[in-house]
């Protein structure tokens, strides 16, 4: 459980993040998203303790990072994957962080294991694709065996394979009752993953809701109707529908449902090609919602 | 905090870097001692007064090797600091240890243990070796068995312990690897050297108080009134360290990463 309260950032004049209350509970994915600059980054490395909040606070399991005893065993992160020396080997960099906290050696080979690195493990970092820095990157976060994981851009230069991968490793941590907080600017892949999600514009929260209400708050909503008989615009409106043609000849029909719609058809005795409720993307609607940021000014959606 | 030295001391050890710069400066040491030793001692041996040669001090002589160990060593003290701030592994150092002192302590640690045993081996192995070229020439040689020859073998290793913390504060305070080697090897190497073109009173006192001239005090044996004492020398060169590395866990303590 990560708690922030009021986290606020400001540099000089410019406001990172503004205010932010928020929870991230166990058991779950949360999605932590938002545009470039919109204060994610800024938020975990204030959660980290790695910079200092202007105000508020924010509390892993109720206390503060700097007060825990053996961080590494509290929380894993995953920051930058590249951040690495480049002539250490990625086994000797797990081995430096290990002792740090004072963790078992063999907790190293575990981890390697776990992430697939085993083989190239006393290779140096440097040399390690994106993909590679990432899964080291991951099993440095899960050396302590943490029961809260931050993870930021996890699955960035992984290819689909290590992006399933990261995907099944998210769920499982998270369905054994563990806090995981993914940051992405994929929202397709937020959209397979989390089931929560907090969303952040410009340092401020703008949503923070599960993954189906999210979709549900500002859903196009529409059902897309092809019709064999040209005339079934007008029957649609006829029974109070909004009609929008589309190019392609497909029928964007507002106020009605899909049941609505096949049930007109049925009665007018027209054969419909298609029929299919408009669901709108996670993708849609995240850019509608953050294109807004500045008017939501803080308010929970 | 035995943990955190842990985990520098293995940071420090799987760097291939670190290993090539240790052998290579203990050989040079070695090699540069024996070098100006031998031409040293060639030179007085031909052509020296006696009293050229009662001023000799063949301690000294053989641990030449120094002026360009104390560099590597200070390098090495920055490289400690800002190759985490390069790379950004500072960010994962610091959640692993989020008492900042405590990391940048254990760095210090290890940093000045290494450089100690630097000076000590490759102090002894220049002394040693210049000893039996300095004899070959002719020359009276020092000797383990005296007090103040000891005294500056002990102080090699100091002086360099000094050198890289010194060097590890400047570089956590500019995080940069560039302007921390800027720096350090302006202080170490090229003030000193050009101190010998300003005016005869301005170079006098900076031969006698700053600090990595006064500091390399403590690797003499003849003495010389016109300077500081050996361990006078060498406390305001550790003074000087010790004021640097307190700035250096201020500012250290209160940056954000």
């Amino acid at each position: 459980m990560i708690e922030l309260r009021g986290l606020t950032k400001r540099y000089g004049d410019t406001t990172a993040v503004a205010d932010l209350t928020c929870t991230f509970r166990p058991g779950l994915v949360t999605g932590f998203l938002g545009p470039n600059g919109a204060g994610k980054t800024t938020t975990m490395l204030m959660t980290l303790g790695l910079q200092r909040p202007t105000s508020g606070s924010a509390l892993l399991g109720g206390r503060r990072y700097r007060d825990l005893p053996v961080p590494m065993r509290e929380v894993g992160a995953l920051l930058d994957a590249r951040a690495v020396h480049h002539s250490r080997s990625g086994r000797n960099h797990l081995l430096a962080l290990a002792a740090g906290n004072g963790l078992p050696r063999r907790r190293v080979d575990e981890v390697l294991e776990l992430v697939g690195l085993t083989a190239v493990a006393g290779k140096a970092a440097g040399t390690y694709s994106l993909g590679m820095s990432q899964r080291l990157g991951i099993a440095g976060a899960l050396l302590g065996d943490p029961p809260i994981l931050l993870f930021d851009e996890p699955v960035n230069g992984l290819d689909p394979s290590g992006i399933a991968w990261a995907r099944t490793l998210m769920r499982d941590l998270a369905a054994e009752g563990r806090t995981v907080v993914v940051s992405s600017h994929l929202m397709s892949e937020m959209e397979q993953t989390a089931d929560h999600l907090v969303v952040i514009g410009k340092g401020r929260l703008i949503a923070d809701m599960s993954l189906a209400e999210f979709l549900a708050s500002q859903a196009a909503g529409g059902v897309l109707v092809r019709a064999a008989d040209s005339g079934f615009a007008g029957t649609l409106r006829g029974a109070g529908a909004t009609v929008v043609a589309q190019d392609d000849g497909v029928l964007l029909v507002g106020g009605l449902d899909a049941y609505a719609v096949g049930k007109l058809a049925l009665v007018s005795g027209t054969v419909l090609t298609e029929l299919s409720p408009r669901r709108s993307s996670l993708e849609e609607v995240f850019m509608a919602m953050t294109s807004e940021s500045v008017e939501f000014s803080g308010g929970v959606r | 905090m035995s943990s955190l030295l842990h985990s520098e001391w293995i940071k420090l050890r799987s760097l291939r870097s670190v290993l090539w710069t240790t052998a290579v400066v203990l050989v040079l040491m070695a090699g540069l001692g024996a070098l100006f030793s031998f031409g040293k001692a060639h030179e007085l041996a031909v052509s020296g007064t006696a009293a050229d040669r009662a001023g000799y001090d063949p301690t000294a002589s053989s641990l030449s090797g120094m002026l360009l160990a104390q560099i590597a060593v200070g390098v090495l003290g920055v490289l400690v600091v800002t190759s985490e701030f390069a790379s950004g592994s500072i960010r994962t150092s610091l959640a692993a240890a989020p008492v900042r002192g405590r990391l940048l302590a254990a760095k210090a640690v290890t940093a000045a243990a290494v450089a100690l045993v630097i000076g000590w081996a490759g102090g002894l192995a220049a002394f040693l070796l210049a000893q039996r070229v300095i004899a070959g020439q002719g020359l009276a040689a020092a000797s383990l068995s005296s007090a103040p020859v000891d005294r500056a073998l002990l102080g090699a290793g100091l002086y360099l312990a000094v050198t890289a913390l010194f060097g590890l504060a400047v570089g956590a305070m500019l995080r940069s690897t560039a302007g921390a080697l800027t720096i350090v090897i302006v202080v170490l190497l090229i003030a000193p050297i050009f101190s010998a073109a300003l005016p005869s009173a301005v170079a006098g006192w900076i031969a006698k108080w700053w600090p990595s001239m006064a500091g390399f005090r403590v690797v003499t044996v003849a003495p010389d009134p016109s300077v500081l004492a050996p361990w006078a020398g060498f406390g305001v060169l550790a003074g000087f360290g010790a004021v640097v590395l307190a700035a250096a866990f201020v500012v250290f303590a209160r940056r954000d990463v």
